[in-house]
């Protein structure tokens, strides 16, 4: 984590975007003058005629400090550190030399100083460049030291505020013509663009410093009030020992301090002092205020943030509210224990009791003793929901009534279920419909074979010459009637196995069975009619294993193959096929009959399909034969298919598995 | 020549009935409801029985039931008469102890070789 740096993508770099630039710009001021030190460019040295040199080792500083000020803006720890000693060195040594009076050798080791100012020794910087210097390299290093207390930038901020207080009271001398004020005593005097260049120095370490405490705190630094103070004291001591025209006492002035004039000195320093208290107080009380109204601001974000989402849940809160109050089915809450704690209209209606009625009673009330409470607490405990459970409740009154219940766990936020929501729908009328189809089916089968029984029995008496002697024609007569009355007999088992079928009710009585037995049932039903017809029928049943079946069904099954075969056969001949196969038993019933279509293959086991042309409206039939023939053969875990061409007439082919003994299901059948 | 009970609420099916089986030489006695049919069985000790299973009053099963724990009726065949398309009602028929079912609408000549058949054996109540 960086806390000088630029590189890093640091919101708080603006500060840190400063002081680079301000290092930049001394180093470049220290490269020109030491380019001017170099090319004798009096310009680059003086800047004006009769303004004091900068000399070439503040220069140097110049571009130690600036590289400085870089490489702590671009996070360098060491060469900062380097860099910081360095001009802090050279900064000291030249102070050590002016306070001992001495001549270390420093002042002209790169470059024979051939400018001469008569103030001090050749080539030696200014006290107060020399001053600078020295801070800007403390400062430097102590931005890259970073001692562990929390408010460490403080350090290097309060000394980059004397350096740039050091700048500034030079500038303030030369605009003011106050020369004290650039040059302490009767040294070597500040130039100009040092000037410039301290009061940048200064300004860099500030910044660098402010962006630290920016990345530590995200927000400005507490001690901002502090510099400000620092720098306006600062100044004010600089001025007023200008005017006093004195030099700090450690300084040994070669030519004795001239006595004050008046009190101005004085009364400049009072008040500059008392100005810089009020302005470090104001600023602090400046960055109180705006912290307090910051988090106000934020407090009150907040607090909006809160209401509109309270708002937002009362919203949906009502909106189901009113999805529950309006609903037509019962939606009720219970708790685990099954105490009612919510009822709706929808409740109020279906069961009769009013919401104060019912809250805090037991469920149970409601139940019609059938229903299994422990397994459906069991799967809400473990978070599953109960759906469509049809059961039987009981109203206020007493009365039975079929429900659907649907009921959910509910879940608190942990994911924990608390309670439980149950939502009732009335389904009375459909169990109605229902048990009224069953009785109309039952009903209808009986009232239309009553009579239809008897219309035979008594045709079968007349014509059996139970009741006296018959004619020819009557017995002919007779025969008609009893043919067309055993037609409605086929319709109306054909319209109750279909009933029986879409209800799923459709029931067979598996028993061992020996098919041959079955086939030579059906074949002497129907070889009489076939040859009545002209047709040949043809007869090969090999021994057979035994299957597991409905007799009467299977007998049902094949007559309706063979006598569609009769039916839809003008010429040639129909016959009846069975073999043992590897899995069981495989009857084929052919023709030489008028065949079907693709199309009318498609559809052939669809309910009502009749073939189009005219042998098939000749024949009549309901068309329901092979559909029941189908779910017959379903039942018995067999398959029925068929090939045909039309004109070449048609082979349908009924599979029936052989019977294990040892391996049959509770159904009786093999279980697959 | 046996003596046979006839419990039939249709009154055209029953006359139907009793002629054939009067025809076919049997003494037929008829009862037109499942109360009859009881008293009927008690006081004669029928041959055989062919019961309506839908009828006023006492069912045909109810009446089955009622026969076969009857010491002295349970030995006597009953043959169910339905014109109900359920297995369930043939099953019940069956379970109940009945030796044959016929389904409505009915053969005359096959109901009178049923009653032939029945004649010549009786079955006690057996578990499907």
């Amino acid at each position: 984590m960086s806390r000088l740096g630029i590189t890093r993508s640091d919101p708080q770099s603006v500060a840190a975007l400063v002081a680079a630039a301000s290092g930049a710009s001394v180093a470049a001021i220290g490269s020109l003058v030491v380019a001017g030190w170099l090319t004798v460019a009096a310009t680059l040295i003086h800047v004006l005629p009769g303004f004091p040199a900068m000399q070439y080792n503040t220069a140097l500083g110049f571009m130690i400090c600036g590289a400085g000020l870089l490489t702590a803006a671009l996070d360098l720890r060491r060469p900062t550190a380097l860099l910081g000693v360095l001009a802090g060195f050279i900064g000291l040594a030249t102070l050590f030399q002016y306070v001992f009076q001495s001549d270390l050798g420093i002042d002209q080791v790169l470059l024979e100083s051939y400018i001469l100012t008569g103030v001090s020794s050749p080539g030696r910087m200014g006290p107060n460049s020399a001053f600078a210097l020295t801070l800007t390299g403390a400062g430097l290093v102590s931005l890259v030291w970073r001692p562990a207390y929390r408010h460490w930038h403080a350090g290097p901020a309060l000394l980059g505020s004397v350096v740039i207080a050091v700048g500034i009271a030079a500038l303030v001398g030369y605009v003011g013509g106050v020369p004290g004020a650039y040059g302490w005593s009767h040294l070597q005097p500040m130039a100009i663009h040092s000037a410039i260049g301290v009061t940048l120095l200064g300004g860099g370490i500030v910044g660098l410093a402010w962006n630290a405490a920016e990345a530590d705190s995200r927000e400005a630094p507490a001690w901002l009030a502090l510099v400000a103070a620092a720098v306006v004291a600062t100044v004010t001591v600089c001025l007023w020992h200008a005017l006093s025209g004195g030099a700090p006492p450690v300084l040994a002035p070669r030519v004795p301090a001239p006595v004050p004039a008046s009190t101005l000195p004085n009364v400049t320093l009072a008040t500059g002092l008392l100005t810089a208290m009020l302005l470090g107080w104001s600023v602090r009380e400046g960055q109180i205020s705006r912290r307090r109204a910051r988090s106000l601001e934020a407090a009150n974000r907040t607090l909006h943030e809160e209401i509109q989402t309270r708002i937002r849940m009362e919203q949906d809160i009502q909106q189901f509210a009113a999805l529950v109050e309006s609903s037509e089915d019962a939606i009720l809450a219970t708790t685990l224990d099954g105490r009612i704690m919510t009822w709706n209209p929808g409740a109020e209606r279906l069961y009769g009791y009013t919401r104060a009625e019912v809250v805090g009673k037991d469920v149970s009330m409601l139940h019609g003793g059938n229903h299994n409470g422990a397994e459906v607490f069991r799967q809400l405990a473990n978070g599953e929901r109960v759906s469509r459970l049809e059961t039987v409740n009981l109203t206020r009154e007493g009365r039975r009534i079929d429900v659907s219940l649907t009921i959910s766990p509910i879940l608190d936020q942990s994911g924990r279920v608390v309670s439980a929501s149950t939502i009732a729908h009335d389904i009375t009328s459909r169990k109605l419909l229902d048990r009224m189809k069953d009785d109309f089916v039952g009903t209808v089968s009986h009232e239309l074979r009553t009579p239809l029984t008897a219309i035979k029995g008594f045709i079968e008496l007349v014509a059996d010459g139970d009741a006296g002697p018959v004619t020819d024609t009557q017995r002919d007569f007779l025969e008609i009637a009893a043919r067309n009355s055993d037609k409605l007999g086929v319709l109306i088992n054909d319209l109750i196995d279909m009933n029986l079928i879409e209800s799923q009710r459709l029931e067979i009585r598996p028993e061992p069975l020996d098919l041959v037995s079955v086939l030579a049932d059906v074949a002497s039903t129907f070889r009489t009619m076939a040859r009545t017809k002209g047709l040949a029928f043809r007869e090969s049943v090999a021994p057979l294993p035994q299957v597991r079946g409905d007799s009467a069904r299977l007998i049902q099954v094949f007559s309706n193959l063979v006598s569609n075969a009769i039916k839809y056969t003008p010429k040639g001949e129909v016959g009846i096929q069975a073999v043992a196969t590897a899995a069981g038993v495989e009857v084929t019933v052919h023709d030489t009959g008028i065949g079907l279509s693709m199309e009318e293959h498609g559809q052939l086991f669809t309910r009502f399909f009749r073939g189009q042309n005219t042998v098939v409206a000749e024949a009549g039939g309901t068309g329901l034969g092979l559909v029941i023939a189908q779910a017959i053969i379903g039942r018995h875990h067999g398959k029925i298919d068929v090939e045909s061409r039309p004109g070449e007439g048609s082979r349908f082919r009924v599979t029936l598995p052989a019977l294990v003994p040892d391996a049959t299901g509770p159904d009786g059948f093999r279980s697959a | 020549m046996a003596k046979i009970l006839v419990a039939e609420d249709e009154k055209q099916i029953a006359d139907m009935i009793v002629f054939k089986l009067t025809n076919s030489g049997h003494e037929v006695r008829r009862a037109k409801d499942g109360d009859e049919a009881m008293i009927l069985a008690r006081l004669e000790i029928p041959d055989l029985i062919m019961l309506d299973a839908m009828m006023p009053g006492l069912g045909g099963f109810e009446v089955l039931r009622q026969l076969k724990a009857d010491p002295a009726l349970r030995a006597v065949p009953v043959i169910m008469v339905t014109a109900k398309g359920h297995e369930r009602d043939v099953l019940n028929g069956l379970r109940g102890g009945a030796v044959d079912y016929v389904l409505k609408p009915f053969s005359l000549k096959e109901l009178a070789a049923r009653v032939e058949l029945a004649l010549g054996k009786d079955r006690p109540p057996i578990t499907l």
